[in-house]
């Protein structure tokens, strides 16, 4: 068919993307702005106690493998899109993204499959086996059929709830960087002293399911990955105490309802929503929330907080969208405008992929990005 | 090279929201598709008839229209043979059992639904019925006013599915002038567009009122009456109700289990047609060919089952390629001199890949996974994986035993899938491995040979690690469990020849975890080196 199709974006909706289009004998042209491919989703832990708790986080792991391998996809890593002009096909501009840190540094990647796995900016000691960031980038014009849509979601900034005190305590974490911490320590970290935190306390809803910052939505991945984080620390090291702060908690899992009651066992639930946290003796955190039942503000100290940070419209949606001249919903992701094809965009021959259309899991990200695949296919056959 | 005849026509089971956008969609990539109905009528689920019954009957009528689609309504299965590009499938019919050829099957039952009635104690009657009577007495126009609560289940969790029916239900009759209390323990609202809904829904009066414990209800005076303590005011209340309305406990298609006996396909622990295991996401079942959408698969919402709608398509496109005639690389093959035709690995093979043909047991290479489970439990070592024959990895093995010096010297056998990209991992990211640490690399911890392991010890391994997916996550669905059978058998007769059993240990790490396979590694090694000889 000899079809060319530019995926932007290297999450695991990009990645999902281009391994199907790739399969179908489409040449791939994966655009993505960082160092590194797997977006949020390659950072994340496994969150198997003595079983598999199927968080997906090993999925992401394995299609990263199969892209890599894969001869007809060209990675542009560090690229953004600048411009798109339709010509019948879509004459794309791409340009480096300086989106990068400017301070001399090394950034490492989480999988070995991070084509390069580390990369250097300036000039840094033992950085011999790292790629210099000014080898990477793509600048210039690439004509394609078709364009799949990957960007994405920005987790919630959490400063932005400033009694929380993220940034300014030093044991206030995002679920983002617990997720990180996990995978590559294997262990839940006070940022304070690097020692392995006895008594957490998760705070959910972060963000999400909020008339404030205008987020009338739930970010539906929040409570599966902290429930499933805690059960897995609970697990490796059962002397943890581990309280969670919710509205209401949703279902993980397919075996939800037993799920649920097996963790309370292990894990206080609290229904509150925390007002304040403050700094306590020795690098502790204090949360202060509403008790209902007993009707009064209540104070818990803990080792390390960790808050549940939804899933908010990426950052760059607004520009990306006056480059491909495609309307955002209200909320600021892409929205799809055919309920029925989920995909599809209000121009021909762009399509959406993962979470830019909103929250979704990684395997849900996966299963939508391949019916974009299925739909640009379509498409393209019809086009001929 | 084989060459293998593909049918190109394929069966749908399910004539709900599911089975019809199924459908719909397969026959867009050109295929012919029969539907089977088996007795609950061509209509939408009931939790998703108020979002979906639009798209329902517009996609209906469109088919109807379609020669390609052929309907077999009020049909029931009786037997099921062959294997992707050749189901034969019998189905009765009006009395009459008519055999079918499919190329692939997509299974698309809906849910059924049952009412938590005796949870509250509760008899139906005129005031006191469930959504999906609600539903019906809509659609007659005949809408009950009042006041109105609804309750959930408070025994189990609810879902947004279910829960999303109610809130849409709600705003209905609250429409139509009644007053609508909805009680819940958790709302659930993990679902696109949901939270918006329900904002709506307390925007325009609905009543979400949420507690720990389930209310009481009393019929008094033919009047049900609701009492439960509210958070809020902090005191009991009592709404004196002009009826209730109970939720429909979703709950998988009785006929399931029936369905999963007959195609050979794994369910989980619910009863859904697809295990609990990700390798299977989104439409996917242990068997090539035969797929699963929507409520056969798990609760989802209805946006998904489009997706999984669209998903199936397409990989039946993958799969058929249109049908016709396809060369088939031999990949697996079975010595028919050393069969004894005991039929062990037909009943391990997890993927239905192996067969009764003729006069001999034979295996589908179209089929096979590859994952080695026969390989490893035949009694005869009849069967031989080319990628991973026993010559090849005892060949690795001798080599491995070449390189052995004064250190101790631990051999991995890795799956692909999980514990062998964890050590690429942890070699390519410098995370420390026991020294004389090495890795063979196997399809799955299933084709670990009891032969291997003890060969390895006994020309001098110290210590033979079996790295193996966790429980739940095995592409192959048991393959860790036969790796963990074979461990703990291998044990007994490591202790019978006097080596110390502790030789060999079992690890489930995934394939993103560099970091905790290192520390699982040193653990075990350590243990081992302190063995001493
Ligand atoms: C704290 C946290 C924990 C989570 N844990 C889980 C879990 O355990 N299990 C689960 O299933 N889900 C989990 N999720 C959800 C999961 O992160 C998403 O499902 C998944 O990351 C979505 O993938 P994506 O490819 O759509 O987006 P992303 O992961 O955001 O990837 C988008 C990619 O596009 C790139 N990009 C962005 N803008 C541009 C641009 N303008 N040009 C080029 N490239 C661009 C980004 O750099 C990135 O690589 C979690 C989410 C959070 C916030
Ligand atoms: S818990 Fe997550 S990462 Fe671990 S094996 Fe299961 S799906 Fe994979
Ligand atoms: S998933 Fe849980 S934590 Fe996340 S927004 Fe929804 S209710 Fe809140
Ligand atoms: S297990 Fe071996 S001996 Fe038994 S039928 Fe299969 S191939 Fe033949
Ligand atoms: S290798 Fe696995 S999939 Fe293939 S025939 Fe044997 S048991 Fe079945």
């Amino acid at each position: 068919m000899n079809k060319k199709v530019m995926v932007l974006g290297g999450g695991i909706a990009g990645l999902s993307a281009a391994l199907e289009l790739s399969k179908k004998n489409i040449q791939v042209e994966l655009v993505e702005k960082t160092c590194f491919l797997g977006g949020k989703s390659i950072g994340f832990t496994c969150k198997a106690t003595d079983k598999c708790q199927q968080c997906g986080a090993c999925v992401v792991e394995e299609v990263l493998r199969d892209v890599v391998e894969q001869p007809n996809i060209n990675v542009h890593l560090r690229t953004e899109m600048e411009q798109v002009v339709k010509n019948g096909r879509f004459k794309v501009k791409l340009k480096k993204s300086n989106s990068i840190p400017k301070e001399n540094q090394i950034l490492t990647g989480f999988s070995k499959y991070n084509s390069p796995y580390k990369v250097v900016i300036g000039n840094v000691q033992g950085s011999e086996d790292a790629v210099s960031i000014d080898r990477l980038g793509t600048e210039g014009e690439l004509d394609v059929d078709a364009l799949i849509i990957a960007t994405g979601f920005t987790p919630f900034d959490p400063t932005a709830r400033a009694t929380y005190g993220y940034k300014r305590w030093g044991n206030v974490i995002t679920a983002l960087e617990l997720e990180n911490t996990l995978r590559t320590e294997v262990k839940a970290i006070k940022p304070s002293d690097g020692q392995r935190a006895k008594k957490i306390g998760f705070i959910q809803c972060v963000g999400s399911r909020s008339q404030t910052f205008n987020s009338v939505w739930c970010s539906e991945v929040c409570c599966p990955y902290a429930l499933r984080m805690a059960s897995m620390i609970k697990h490796k090291y059962p002397d943890t105490e581990i309280w969670i702060f919710f509205i209401d908690i949703q279902n993980v899992g397919k075996e939800y309802s037993s799920f649920l009651e097996q963790i309370k066992s292990d894990i206080k639930l609290v229904t509150a929503t925390p007002i304040d946290i403050f700094p306590a003796q020795d690098n502790k955190v204090k949360v202060a929330y509403e008790d209902d039942i007993e009707d009064r503000r209540k104070l818990e100290e803990f080792d390390l907080v960790v808050l549940s940070v939804g899933i908010m419209p990426n950052k760059d949606n607004k520009e990306l969208s006056k480059i491909i001249n495609i309307d955002l919903s209200e909320h600021g992701f892409f929205s799809d405008i055919d309920p029925l094809r989920p995909s599809l965009t209000s121009r021909e021959g762009i399509f959406l992929a993962g979470t830019t259309t909103g929250p979704k899991d990684i395997l849900s990200t996966i299963s939508h990005a391949k019916g974009a695949v299925c739909e640009t296919l379509t498409y393209l056959g019809g086009k001929k | 090279m084989i060459e293998i005849n593909i049918n190109p026509d394929v069966l749908v089971i399910g004539g709900g929201v599911a089975g019809i956008l199924a459908t719909q969609k397969i026959r867009k990539q050109g295929y012919s598709v029969s539907i089977l109905d088996q007795g609950q009528g061509f209509e939408p689920d009931p939790c998703y008839k108020m979002e979906s019954a639009s798209y329902y009957s517009n996609t209906i009528q469109e088919l109807k229209k379609d020669p390609k689609v052929s309907w077999l309504e009020d049909g029931q299965i009786t037997k099921v043979d062959g294997m992707l590009g050749d189901f034969k499938v019998y189905v009765k019919s009006n009395g009459k059992v008519e055999r079918k050829n499919f190329g692939a099957i997509v299974v698309a039952t809906p849910f059924d639904c049952i009412p938590v009635f005796e949870e509250y104690g509760l008899t139906p009657g005129e005031n006191v019925f469930s959504v999906n009577h609600l539903l019906e007495l809509l659609s007659e126009n005949k809408p009950p006013t009042g006041i109105a609560v609804f309750l959930t289940t408070f025994q189990e969790e609810t879902n947004p599915v279910s829960f999303k029916n109610i809130v849409l239900n709600a705003i209905e009759i609250g429409k139509l002038g009644s007053t609508v209390y909805v009680f819940v323990r958790n709302v659930k609202t993990a679902a696109p567009g949901l939270e918006k809904l329900i904002l709506h829904a307390k925007n325009h009066g609905v009543m979400i009122i949420k507690s720990n414990k389930a209310p009481e209800v009393e019929i008094k005076d033919n009047r049900p009456i609701v009492t439960t303590y509210d958070p809020i005011i902090k005191k009991d209340i009592e709404i004196y109700a002009d009826y209730v309305i109970i939720e429909d406990k979703i709950v998988p298609n009785e006929k399931n289990n029936e369905i999963s006996e007959l195609f050979g396909i794994h369910t989980d622990s619910n009863g859904f047609l697809q295990t609990n295991n990700v390798r299977r996401i989104p439409v996917f079942t242990n068997r090539k060919g035969i797929f699963v959408v929507g409520s056969a698969a798990n609760i989802k919402p209805f946006p998904y089952i489009l997706t999984d709608a669209i998903d199936v398509s397409c990989e039946i496109q993958g799969l058929l390629k249109g049908g016709g005639k396809v060369e088939v690389e031999e990949t697996i093959s079975i010595d028919q001199e050393k069969c004894v035709r005991c039929l062990t690995c037909y009943r391990v093979c997890p993927h239905g890949a192996i067969y009764w043909d003729v006069d001999r047991v034979a295996i589908s290479s179209l089929v096979c996974e590859g994952c080695g489970i026969c390989t490893a439990e035949c009694p005869m070592n009849a069967i031989q994986i080319n990628e991973y024959s026993d010559d090849k990895i005892k060949d690795e093995l001798k080599d491995i035993l070449k390189s052995k010096g004064d250190e101790p010297l631990f051999v991995a056998f890795c799956c692909k899938n999980s514990a062998f990209e964890a050590a690429k991992g942890a070699e390519k990211q410098g995370i420390d491995l026991p020294k004389g640490f090495k890795v063979i690399k196997v399809p799955c911890a299933g084709k670990v040979d009891v032969d291997y392991v003890l060969e390895a010890l006994v020309k001098g391994v110290d210590g033979v690690i079996i790295g193996a997916c966790y429980k739940d996550n095995c592409k192959s669905e048991k393959g860790n469990i036969f790796a963990s059978y074979r461990i703990a058998h291998l044990k007994d007769i490591l202790s019978q020849i006097g080596i110390n059993p502790k030789r060999v240990e079992l690890i489930n790490v995934a394939s993103n975890m560099p970091k905790e396979f290192g520390l699982k590694l040193q653990e075990v090694s350590k243990k081992i080196v302190g063995m001493g000889s």
